[in-house]
């Protein structure tokens, strides 16, 4: 028995996979993870727009969903038949910036299932019946959503975060807002998705030069891009809290953000090593402390969240009500602990191996390497971006980070957003921001 | 350019109507011994990506706990974590995510499984902390003082603190009244306070034995050195005598009637859940009961969303699920009523499509497309080194045949039309099942 942990001398290795890259016929780029000898293939058509982009709130979200319910040429019970007769699976979909559809199939019926995607996409019926059996399963899903703790957190976060920001409303809008829809809403949504800028990206066992051929004839007729995403930034309401209110809530569900900064910024390497020291894993400070120390939670996490336009750091965990203050009081120091302390030498080689250790554990399979692609494909970063900032992580030391530790690490920059009972709830927030609102969904 | 593309969906259409498929799925290539203190073995080496799944499989769950005592083996689960003699208090996550590792754990009702994910030059380091909480576990009054409290927020978050969040505990309880089934892994946090570290420990030496666990290695290895590295941390333990188990292969078929209505100060909407008692994992009908499932759940053009959410339209969501565990199962049926719909109209809408299975069977198309999404699932469950070891233990300690993880499709694919109606009948003909009717209160 070897008395002493067997750690390894020997460096990680860890190569992003390669990637072809073509254009079909209109424009539209083409991303190919090609892995031989892999059974199942999937593919994603992205288009930049969702529901930030909306004109008509929620229109975005209802559109995309609705594209797997039935076609101009087949209704949805049929279209559906076909798909889960072959074992195959298509999603639609869209979050706050791209609108997607997905698919899934053995190789053997990866062109079918393609085939159907791209009618659903091109040609969606968005039908009277399939629409109104929607609308209830939005409203019914929404009334749950109304009573779960993290997701009242997160809309009294999104109000910190976003204020006035199309982020800051719900994807698919309010419960009034679906039950509103109109069939011309959705063709309106559905032209401007079609017409915005967009990518495929497949993996799997297949060949780049029949995937061009394919979806050079599967997808033409699609419009021209025209529609441009771009949108304002997001301005985080500093020293400022939310509350949603949670008569019935038995813990105390926290967000908070403070601001953060995109990929390719320059202290977005060292802002990823310092967010994980405070709370990425669960050998971080806040999971450490909340949980290890003081028994207040099941877990407790720190991490950038990157939106095209707002950035933010994050700080997330639920702790039983008798714990609201102090946890509040224990995040705040251990903050203000990262803006002024340099970081040891052995804390932060225990963060970035866990770092580094992600990109190896996170890219077994083709479908999870084509989830990396398309971060650095919607924030318009270069191909090699993750290659590279791999190497940029591997080189910065405690003095490299502590400038950037003092300069985003800011308990006065705080914006809260929280569900819970009021009297436990307010009088903590209260301690740490300026201004407090409430919310009652 | 059009006339093509209708083409392609015409042979969509035949192939789904009249052509099984026959995906060719790769072999999973594994090897399994029996170490002399019994610890069952199981290497599993795939050189595509540069990382190690290692999955220790302990046969124990909460069905083997004190019924004066539950929560134990869950709450174990945390204390596996804490410290041995030879690493400190929060080392063992210190070491494997320093190395660029992943860890966790779970536990059921029949196990307790711990894993860690790995570049690959750190699988030794993986199988020595292994080696270590195995037999060298210190179980201390901080340890257990603090994952104490850790249990009891993890609690209110799974359960306390959602809507709906009591149903299946209390499901579970009325199907399997009387068993030790009759408990989730959560247990009560009465119990787990109560508990002294004596007791921990007599637990821990009770289960944590090298006979009374399974291991996996799954991943870009070298074969012969992990041998060698499992037989120098592993080979030194003893074997221990077989644990002492409560009696469950004759968990009792039958249940008292349970109707009952809920009001849930948490919930918004009101929800329909009816449970049946169910088969065990390894029965033959397994195979059957789950593509009954598919058939009646899995899609939007199964028989429940077709019938009930799409055509009458008195439910927004209705799903059928399985679980199957060592000696029994439970098979539950979750509805929500569209506007204006009442939860009695859901249940007689559930129960009549589950009547017209048990009397009219189902159609050959319907099971051919149960068999396609199986067979597509099959093979899609089997990437990632971390799943494809949690699959191998599980054909391992449940069917004692490992290499069903290259045939049990086979087993799938040989279910008839006379199967599936014959299940539908054993499972849902039975008088007695549970019946919850949950509506919101204003408290």
């Amino acid at each position: 028995m070897t008395a002493s942990p067997p750690l390894s001398k020997e460096s990680l290795k860890f190569r992003f996979p390669d990637v072809a890259e073509t254009v079909l016929d209109d424009g539209t780029p083409l991303y190919v993870i090609e892995k031989a000898g892999e059974d199942v293939a999937t593919f994603g058509i992205y288009l930049r727009a969702g529901s930030a982009h909306d004109v008509r709130a929620g229109a975005t979200a209802f559109a995309a969903e609705m594209l797997t319910r039935g076609t101009v040429d087949r209704a949805a019970e049929e279209f559906d038949e076909i798909v889960e007769g072959l074992g195959s699976s298509i999603r639609s979909t869209c979050d706050r910036d791209t609108s997607s559809v997905y698919g899934v199939s053995l190789n053997e019926h990866f062109e079918e299932t393609t085939r159907l995607a791209a009618e659903c996409l091109l040609r969606p019926a968005f039908g009277d019946r399939e629409m109104n059996t929607m609308r209830q399963q939005f409203i019914t899903e929404a009334q749950i959503d109304e009573k779960d703790p993290e997701w009242l957190a997160t809309q009294a976060s999104n109000r910190v975060c976003y204020r006035g920001h199309p982020y800051e409303r719900r994807r698919r809008g309010t419960i009034a807002d679906m039950s509103s829809m109109m069939q011309a809403d959705l063709i309106t949504a559905h032209q401007r998705f079609l017409s915005a800028p967009r990518c495929i990206i497949v993996a799997g066992s297949v060949n780049t030069n029949e995937m061009r051929a394919m979806f050079n004839e599967l997808l033409e007729g699609m419009p021209p891009v025209k529609f441009n995403p771009a949108l304002s930034r997001a301005q985080l309401s500093e020293n400022s809290g939310c509350l949603a209110v949670n008569a019935e809530a038995v813990q105390t569900a926290f967000r908070i953000s403070m601001p953060g900064v995109e990929l390719d910024n320059a202290d977005y390497p060292a802002l990823q090593l310092i967010t994980g020291t405070l709370g990425g894993y669960t050998l971080a400070r806040l999971f450490s402390v909340l949980r290890e120390q003081k028994g207040y939670t099941y877990g407790a996490y720190a991490m950038s969240s990157v939106r095209p336009w707002a950035q933010t750091i994050d700080i997330v965990t639920s702790v039983g009500n008798e714990f609201t203050a102090d946890t509040l009081q224990t995040i705040a120091d251990e903050v203000s602990r990262i803006a002024s302390e340099r970081i040891r030498i052995e804390e932060l080689e225990n963060t970035r191996q866990y770092i580094l250790g992600t990109f190896a554990r996170t890219n077994e399979t083709p479908q999870q390497t084509a989830g990396l692609l398309w971060t650095t494909l919607l924030h318009g970063l270069p191909r090699d971006f993750f290659q590279e900032h791999i190497v940029r992580i591997q080189r910065l030391t405690p003095d490299d980070l502590l400038p950037v530790q003092m300069r985003y690490f800011d308990k006065s920059r705080w914006a809260i957003g929280a569900s819970g009972i009021e009297d436990v709830v307010l009088p903590a927030l209260k301690m740490h921001v300026h201004e407090v609102e409430t919310m009652h969904i | 350019m059009l006339n093509a593309f209708k083409a392609g969906l015409v042979t969509v259409l035949a192939l789904t109507t009249v052509i099984a498929l026959n995906a060719q799925v790769k072999p999973l290539v594994f090897k399994e011994y029996d170490m002399p203190n019994g610890m069952h073995v199981i290497l599993h080496e795939d050189h595509s990506a540069p990382v190690v799944a290692t999955v220790v499989h302990y046969k124990v769950g909460s069905r083997d706990e004190d019924p004066k005592r539950t929560g134990f083996a869950h709450f174990f689960e945390h204390l596996m974590f804490e410290s041995t003699e030879m690493i400190e208090r929060h080392n063992m996550d210190k070491l494997i995510s320093s190395a660029g590792g992943q860890l966790n754990a779970y536990t059921s009702n029949d196990e307790t499984v711990y894993h860690f994910v790995v570049p690959s030059t750190e699988v030794r380091l993986a199988l020595w902390i292994e080696s270590q909480r195995m037999r060298k576990l210190q179980v201390n009054a901080i340890g257990v003082e603090t994952q104490r409290g850790v249990v009891k927020e993890e609690r209110k978050n799974r359960y306390d603190n959602v809507p709906y969040g009591g149903w299946y505990e209390k499901m579970q309880s009325y199907l399997f009244r009387d068993s030790p089934y009759a408990w989730s892994p959560i247990g009560s946090s009465q119990h787990i306070d109560s508990a002294s570290i004596h007791e921990f420990v007599d637990f821990y030496n009770e289960y944590y034995q090298p006979s009374n666990a399974i291991l996996v290695v799954s991943g870009d290895f070298d074969e012969q050195i992990v041998k060698e590295t499992i037989n120098a941390y592993f080979g030194p333990y003893p074997k221990a005598p077989e644990p002492r188990r409560p009696q469950l292969n004759r968990v009792s078929d039958s249940i008292a009637s349970v109707r009952e209505t809920v009001n849930d100060i948490k919930a918004r909407l009101p929800r329909l859940f009816i449970g049946y008692k169910s088969i065990s994992i390894s029965d033959a009908d397994s195979y059957a009961i789950d593509l009954l499932t598919t058939i009646m759940s899995q899609g939007e053009s199964s028989r429940l969303y077709k019938s009930i959410v799409d055509s009458q339209q008195i439910a927004v969501n209705v799903s059928l699920s399985n679980q199957f565990r060592e000696y029994a199962g439970m098979t539950f049926i979750i509805g929500i009523p569209s506007a204006g719909n009442s939860l009695d109209a859901v249940e007689q809408s559930i129960d009549a499509q589950l009547k017209e299975v048990m009397v009219g069977g189902v159609t050959d198309a319907e099971l051919q497309k149960a068999k396609n999404i199986t067979e597509a699932q099959f093979v899609g469950s089997r990437t990632g080194m971390y799943n494809k070891a949690l699959q191998l233990v599980s054909y391992y300690r449940y069917y004692h045949d490992t290499g069903l993880i290259n045939t049990e499709l086979d087993r799938y694919l040989k279910v008839t039309r006379e199967d599936i109606q014959r299940v539908a009948k054993r499972l849902f003909e039975k008088k007695n099942r549970v019946v919850f009717y949950y509506l919101p209160s204003k408290g």
